[in-house]
């Protein structure tokens, strides 16, 4: 019961860290990116690649550059793609496009590896790597899982706060028009903030294939509703509000799996959301002028 | 030629499923949960001329009925959220409809075999048509009469004053409100008749799959639904008719091209959506295709 909940906590802060980018793009461009799930789960097909390429000799962590990196350059594809040359006001038509990237995605990724479930690397995954406390045991992987995420929301801090690209992120996202008279290239921002969260993802998407062991294409859409579910819950835009989200929807899903089942987990995660919104519609931490 | 004829069916239910996302729509907001009613639609049709013996269209109506009700009950709350908010939030209504239908156990002896929706296992022998002898011929010909006559409906819908109503509450909620109109009404309105819509389509298929299970009402037909009205466009309700022929005229013409089809899918729909960001008929192109009848209508005025 309480290492469920330990485990459940532990496995949230993924969930926090897919929610993040969405919040992230929507901060500034006010879009959703259906195609965030596959970049993360390309990086981390990337990195395996390059593992099993190499003879299965590369390190993990230079196989985690390689995802962080891949997915920086496939999110850089999807902007262009998907989102530069659509129009700024409305927001369904790169909903759509990136659904296209979605399918495009998850298919090639299908198609290079026949749709086989692939193992993917682990060096944590062994008993000397987990603490126990009584009961409840601590695995090294989710804790670092939990330590990257941390990791990630500091550096996003000191980018929104301490940096230009910060200013102007924060400058496009109350006043667009008036941040551009001061000099903000909207294009320029927003391929740079759609690139930081493709590396995000990447990160996510190599942590979430280690700590899970295998990977299958399907995974794609899996991270994308997660994601989405998550950024909706903690209030689009909020960095904070992602995190408490994917924590409270890590510990209810690890709590109603362990004592009912997984149709009951879904049924609950859900109704939780909904009722969420009803009460307050625009999420946990979300500001309502921004979007009404 | 039967594959013709369960093509063309295919195509209608479809149609009922993007109408009803495009109702929602034309208030300005996106649905990713009318699958949700589509699955609702679908089971409560089915139980009823399976397991009740009910004929076949007080079923479909009785299906249409429920989940309109729900579209209601669920409208109420979830119109209070907004934008992309919503679309999750009514994705949310699907999932829970989905996994819901996961623990729904009802059989019954019908005729010497149980029958009734089993959970997961899903909802076996809904053999309405063939107990009553049709043919796939036979069940086009209903399904094209009465996605004909909804096509009607929504035709004289959009030039009356709901119509425009909609489409006000749609383009700025605050200024239809200012102008009297109860942009709570309209909303919960358009979700109920996008409700029905769905509900419709949804007993026609399960009637004419004769099979259902959770696991077809999941995400890809709400993003499938969706995609209909988006790629088709919102500028009149050709447009999602549109959009379910593009789509159909993908995946059948693709077909050729085997493993690689469903990447050239995605690549398709990300090349229409630059090409035409507002739908393959937006509202610019309708416009221009009443002023080119309108013009031709005087011309053809003067003439006499």
């Amino acid at each position: 019961m309480l290492g469920s909940l330990v485990d459940g906590f532990l496995f949230g802060f993924s969930y926090a860290l897919i929610g993040i980018g969405f919040t992230l793009i929507f901060g500034v461009m006010q879009k959703f990116n259906l195609a965030h799930g596959p970049t993360a789960l390309a990086g981390a097909y990337l990195g395996l690649a390059v593992y099993r390429l190499s003879g299965l000799v590369v390190p993990s962590y230079l196989l985690f550059a390689v995802a962080v990196t891949g997915a920086g350059a496939i999110g850089w594809l999807v902007y262009q793609v998907c989102f530069r040359f659509l129009p700024k006001e409305y927001e369904l038509a790169p909903l759509m496009s990136s659904m296209g990237m979605l399918i495009l995605i998850e298919e090639v990724i299908s198609h290079l590896t026949d749709a086989q479930p692939f193992e993917f690397p682990n060096p944590l995954l062994y008993e000397a790597f987990e603490f126990e406390f009584g009961d409840i045991i601590l695995r090294h992987d989710y804790l670092l899982l939990a330590a990257m995420a941390l990791a990630v929301v500091g550096m996003l801090y000191y980018l929104i706060f301490h940096t230009r690209l910060g200013l102007a992120t924060r400058a496009i996202s109350q006043q667009p028009v008036a941040a551009q008279l001061c000099g903000a290239r909207i294009d320029r921002v927003n391929e740079m903030v759609f690139v930081l969260s493709a590396g995000i993802a990447g990160a996510t998407g190599f942590m979430v294939a280690m700590t899970i062991g295998t990977i299958i294409p399907g995974l794609a859409s899996v991270m994308t509703i997660k994601g989405l579910v998550v950024a909706v819950f903690g209030g689009l835009g909020s960095v904070p509000g992602a995190v408490i989200a994917g924590l409270i929807l890590g510990m209810l899903e690890a709590e109603t799996s362990y004592l009912f089942n997984a149709t009951i987990r879904d049924i609950v995660a859900y109704l939780v959301l909904f009722a969420v919104l009803v009460v307050r519609p625009t999420g946990l931490l979300g500001k309502r002028s921004l979007y009404q | 030629m039967d594959y013709i004829y369960s093509l063309v069916t295919q195509t209608g239910i479809h149609i009922l499923l993007g109408l009803s996302v495009y109702t929602v729509a034309l208030t300005g907001q996106v649905s990713f949960g009318q699958q949700g009613f589509y699955a609702i639609g679908a089971y409560v049709s089915a139980i009823a001329t399976t397991l009740w013996g009910v004929p076949l269209i007080p079923a479909l109506l009785l299906g249409m009925a429920v989940s309109t009700i729900v579209g209601v009950l669920v409208g109420f709350p979830a119109l209070r959220v907004k934008g992309l908010y919503l679309a999750i939030a009514t994705f949310a209504f699907g999932e829970i409809v989905r996994n819901g239908l996961n623990i729904v156990y009802y059989t019954r002896e019908v005729g010497g075999a149980e029958v009734g929706p089993v959970g997961p296992e899903g909802f076996r022998n809904i053999s309405n048509f063939n107990d009553n002898g049709w043919t796939t011929l036979d069940v086009m010909i209903l399904v094209v009469i009465i996605v004909a006559v909804v096509l009607v409906i929504y035709a004289m819908l959009e030039r009356s004053r709901l119509g425009a109503t909609m489409r006000a509450v749609g383009a700025d909620e605050l200024a239809a409100a200012t102008a009297g109109i109860s942009v709570v009404w309209i909303k919960v309105g358009a979700f109920a008749i996008g409700a029905a819509a769905a509900g419709l389509g949804g007993g026609l298929y399960a009637h004419f799959t004769t099979f259902l299970s959770p696991l077809a009402f999941g995400l890809s037909v709400a993003i499938i639904a969706v995609a209909y009205v988006l790629v088709g466009g919102l500028g009149s309700w050709l447009g999602p008719v549109a959009g379910v022929l593009f789509f159909l005229a993908l995946t059948e013409g693709l077909r050729f091209l085997g493993e690689y089809r469903m990447m050239i899918y995605g690549l398709a729909v990300v090349i229409a959506m630059n090409v035409r960001p507002y739908g393959l008929i937006d509202a610019k192109l309708m416009h221009r295709l009443k002023d080119l009848l309108g013009s031709r209508a005087q011309s053809a005025r003067k003439e006499t």
